[in-house]
């Protein structure tokens, strides 16, 4: 994939300077020992079968091997 | 016609891209590379905060799913089931983006076998029945880009089974040509009613190299004539660095003008 970098200039408008922010906040949560990816991982699973209810979760119906 | 335009960029290079994107004037297809670039991580309230923030500031935005490693077909349950619930978080990107579509690959490989073909389309195609019910739930259309497939016949089947319009196709003119083993314009002959989304680079007719539009060999006129003809909606990412989008956007342009009774530009 080619990678599309570019140093910015001059000062963003307050609009795309908000975007770059709001970027930046969800980037820096990239930044996890493994061991916090994983209890994020199991607290996104539980989030998610709470959600969505037992028995009709996404994964629930894939075919047997 | 071919709009809205965009180019992608991955969601960790958006905000060093920010700027020269903006000034371009294209939306922006978010490209979530890799699994790990959209969950778990990623605070849904942090991202809903970000789609709002793009769409206040005027940038639109699309989204491309994850591919590193998906395979709704895989034989091993345990990375067919990742690999729906990888979707399923890009489906759930893409409605918090306002994206009308979210592009993913098959994860085939042509070399299967033909025994080994049929096993991965039947789960290929279980993992894509409960991904379309999602898709449908979020409003979102799913698009199957066109990536190592030599030929036709695998979305052809795939088509066969889904013929439901929440799922269309995304063109991908680079894999056609580079990839495929029949003439690149056979795919937009076969599916211009499928496809709602094409990705435009250029390449040597070897490796899919993302070069700016008119560097390479791809036929972009044949490939894009037969979606013209037919005039649906379809829209449109360069698949091209930054520096190459400029110019890549001229030579979009010159090719509109150039098909009879184009109005678009």
């Amino acid at each position: 994939m080619t990678e599309n970098k570019h140093e910015p200039s001059a000062p963003l408008s307050p609009r795309l300077q908000k975007v770059r922010n709001d970027l930046e906040r969800v980037l820096r949560d990239y930044d996890l020992s493994q061991q916090e990816y994983r209890a994020l991982m199991e607290d996104m699973k539980r989030r998610r079968r709470y959600i969505e209810g037992a028995g009709d979760n996404i994964l629930d119906d894939l075919p047997e091997e | 016609m071919f709009a809205p335009r965009y180019i992608y960029c991955e969601l960790s290079r958006i905000p060093e891209s920010l700027e020269r994107i903006s000034d371009l004037g294209l939306g922006v297809e978010i490209l979530f590379e890799d699994p790990v670039d959209l969950w778990p991580q990623v605070r849904w309230e942090r991202l809903l905060d970000l789609a709002d923030a793009m769409s206040e500031a005027g940038v639109i935005a699309a989204v491309h799913g994850p591919f590193h490693g998906i395979n709704l077909g895989s034989k091993d349950s345990h990375i067919r089931a990742y690999s729906l619930e990888a979707l399923s978080g890009a489906l759930e990107a893409a409605r918090a983006f306002r994206s009308p579509h979210l592009v993913l690959h098959s994860g085939f490989t042509p070399q299967y076998s033909p025994k080994t073909r049929a096993q991965w389309l039947d789960g290929f195609s279980a993992g894509l029945d409960r991904l379309l019910d999602r898709a449908s739930e979020l409003e979102v259309r799913l698009a199957l880009e066109n990536t190592y497939e030599t030929d036709l016949t695998l979305f052809e089947e795939i088509f066969e089974r889904f013929p439901s319009p929440a799922l269309g196709m995304c063109l991908d003119t680079g894999h056609a040509t580079c990839f495929g083993k029949i003439e690149p314009p056979r795919w937009s002959q076969r599916f211009a009613d499928r496809i709602v989304h094409v990705h435009c680079s250029d390449n040597d007719g070897k490796d899919d190299l993302h070069l700016g539009l008119g560097a390479g060999v791809v036929d972009f006129r044949a490939l894009l004539e037969p979606l013209h003809r037919l005039g649906g909606e379809v829209s449109v990412t360069l698949e091209v660095s930054v520096e190459a989008a400029a110019e890549s956007q001229l030579f979009f342009d010159q090719l509109m003008k150039s098909f009879p009774g184009d109005t678009t530009i």
